[in-house]
C-alpha cells in the first residue's frame, strides 16, 4: 500500500471499531499499518484490521 | 483434532471457579454492584471519590499505593473520553496493581513499549484467526468433548462442567500446555492468596512454561508458545529481536490467566441470563444469526468486571471536573454501560437491540487483546447447548443460580444447575 495520499473524495468520512472505540480517518489513514492518508475505508485491503484490538473490517460501522 | 478436557466435576478444584470464593480469598464485598450505582446516574459524569465510597462500600481497589486524589468517572461519554486517551489515562496503575505478580506485561505498560509488545501477539488473537485457527483447532472440539459429558445425564452444573472447563482448556490446548497439567497451572496462577502460596505457585508455573518453552524453541508444534519462543519484537529503533525467555513467560502468564477467569465467568453471565429470559433464549435458540449481537448485548447489560484504574499522567479537565497529575481514576463501566442517554430501558436485557459499542471488554490502546476469542468461544459453547441440550430450563431441585464475585471485580454465577434433554 503506497504511502501517498490517495485521490482526496468529496467528503472524508470516520469509521468507528464496535469493540474498542477506535476510529479510522480517511483522512489521516493508518500510516503505520500501511495505509495512506486520504484511503477511503472502501479501498483498505480486507486483511487490514484494528489498530488497537484487531477487529476486522465488518466489526467497524460509520460513525 | 482430539482434544481433552478438563472434567472439573471429577477434580479437586480447591477454591477455583468459585466466583464468591476467589472475592473471600481476597478479602473483597460480593454485593450486587448495580443496585449501588443506581443513584449514581442522576449525578455529574465525572466525581472525586473512589467509587467504592460512592457505592457505599468497602474498597477493592487499593488506591492508597498513591498519593494523589481519587476520582470516578461514570458516563459513557466520559469513560469513552479517558480509555481513548491512554497518554492521559493510562495503565501505569497496574505497576501496583499486576506488576508485583506477573511482571512488566501489556497491562502495566503504555504508549510505544505496550504497543511493540502487543503487536507481537495481535495476529494470533484477530478474529479471522480466532475462527479459523482457535476455533477449528480447539474450541470446537473442547465444546464437542464436554457436552458429550454433559448428555450422559439430564442435569449438570453448567459454571462447573461447561463455563470453567471450556476457556481453560482451550487456552491451556492453544498454548500447547498438556491437558493432565491445565488445571494444576491455573491454580498455581491464581493471583489471590498467602504470599508465600502465590509465590509457590508462580515458582511452579514458571518451571513448567520453562520446560515447554526450551522444548518448543528446539522443536516447534502448531501452539502459542512456539510462536512466543520464535517470535520477533520490534525495539524502540525499529530493529527487531527475539523476545526473551521472561518476556515470553511473562506474556503467557497474562494471557492464559485472562483468557481463563474473564470468559469462564462472562459466560456464566451469559447463560444465566439467558435462562432468566426464556423467551429470549428462543429467539436466540431460533435464530443463531443473532449470536454476535446478544453476546454484544450481554457484555454491555453485566460485565464480568465492575470498574476499572487509570492512573492520571497529567494535569486534566474531563466535563468539567479537573484532575491533578499523579490521581487515580475509576473508569466505571457499571454506569457507562447503562447510561441513560446511549440505551433506552438500559437495565433491562434485550438481545434485539442494534449491536452498539461498550466498554466490557475496556476500549482503546488497552481494549482486551482475547476479547474476539472469548466471543467466538462463547458463539460455539452457546450454539452446543441450544443443539444438545433440549428443555432446557433451571433445575426446580437445586440452589438457584446467584450472580457472585466481587462487587467490581470478577463477577460470575457460583452455580448455573440446569435440567435438560440430552440430544445426541
Amino acid at each position: 500500500m503506497s504511502e501517498e495520499p490517495a485521490e482526496k473524495p468529496a467528503q472524508y468520512r470516520e469509521y468507528a471499531c464496535l469493540y474498542c472505540g477506535y476510529i479510522y480517518e480517511e483522512a489521516a489513514g493508518d500510516p503505520e499499518n500501511g495505509i495512506a492518508p486520504g484511503t477511503s475505508w472502501e479501498d483498505i485491503p480486507e486483511d487490514w484490521c484494528c489498530p488497537h484490538c484487531s477487529a476486522d473490517k465488518d466489526g467497524f460501522e460509520q460513525a | 483434532m482430539t482434544s481433552s478436557t478438563v472434567d472439573l466435576a471429577k477434580k479437586d478444584r480447591g477454591t477455583l471457579f468459585n466466583p464468591d470464593d476467589e472475592a473471600k480469598a481476597a478479602g473483597w464485598g460480593t454485593l450486587d454492584p448495580y443496585p449501588l450505582l443506581e443513584k449514581l446516574h442522576d449525578g455529574p459524569p465525572v466525581v472525586k471519590g473512589a467509587l467504592e465510597d460512592l457505592m457505599g462500600i468497602p474498597r477493592q481497589y487499593n488506591t492508597d499505593h498513591w498519593d494523589g486524589e481519587v476520582y470516578s468517572i461514570l458516563s459513557f461519554e466520559a469513560v469513552n473520553k479517558a480509555f481513548m486517551d491512554a497518554e492521559t489515562f493510562s495503565n501505569r496503575v497496574y505497576e501496583k496493581l499486576s506488576k508485583p505478580a506477573l511482571g512488566d506485561t501489556l497491562l502495566n505498560l503504555d504508549g510505544g513499549e505496550h504497543k511493540r509488545l502487543r503487536n507481537v501477539s495481535k495476529p494470533w488473537f484477530k478474529p479471522s484467526f480466532t475462527d479459523g485457527w482457535w476455533t477449528e483447532m480447539w474450541t470446537v472440539a473442547a465444546v464437542k468433548e464436554i457436552f458429550d459429558r454433559i448428555t450422559e445425564k439430564d442435569h449438570a452444573d453448567l459454571n462447573l462442567e461447561l463455563c470453567a472447563p471450556l476457556p481453560m482448556s482451550v487456552v491451556s490446548a492453544g498454548f500447547g500446555i498438556p491437558s493432565a497439567e491445565a488445571l494444576e497451572f491455573r491454580k498455581a496462577l491464581l493471583l489471590h492468596g498467602a504470599p508465600e502460596e502465590m509465590a509457590k505457585g508462580h515458582a511452579f508455573a514458571a518451571e513448567m512454561l520453562t520446560r515447554l518453552m526450551e522444548e518448543r524453541r528446539v522443536s516447534p508444534k502448531d501452539d502459542l508458545i512456539s510462536r512466543f519462543v520464535h517470535a520477533d519484537i520490534e525495539n524502540g529503533d525499529g530493529t527487531l529481536r527475539k523476545l526473551t525467555n521472561e518476556e515470553a513467560m511473562r506474556y503467557c502468564f497474562l494471557i492464559i490467566h485472562a483468557g481463563g477467569g474473564t470468559t469462564w465467568r462472562q459466560m456464566g453471565i451469559t447463560i444465566m441470563a439467558l435462562l432468566n429470559h426464556p423467551e429470549q433464549m428462543e429467539i436466540l435458540r431460533k435464530d443463531r444469526s443473532l449470536m454476535r449481537q446478544a453476546l454484544q448485548e450481554v457484555t454491555r447489560w453485566y460485565p464480568t468486571d465492575t470498574a476499572f484504574l487509570r492512573y492520571v499522567e497529567k494535569d486534566t479537565v474531563l466535563e468539567g471536573v479537573e484532575m491533578k497529575a499523579g490521581s487515580v481514576a475509576y473508569l466505571c463501566l457499571g454506569t457507562a454501560n447503562r447510561d441513560r442517554k446511549q440505551w433506552e430501558d438500559p437495565d433491562s436485557l434485550n438481545i434485539l437491540r442494534a449491536p452498539k459499542r461498550h466498554f466490557a471488554f475496556g476500549a482503546g490502546a488497552h481494549a482486551c487483546l482475547g476479547q474476539h476469542l472469548s466471543r467466538q468461544e462463547m458463539e460455539v459453547a452457546l450454539g452446543a447447548m441450544f443443539d444438545r441440550l433440549g428443555d432446557l430450563h433451571w433445575d426446580p431441585d437445586a440452589p438457584p443460580a446467584v450472580l457472585g464475585g466481587g462487587t467490581l471485580i470478577g463477577r460470575g454465577p457460583v452455580s448455573l444447575n440446569v435440567r435438560y434433554t440430552p440430544l445426541h
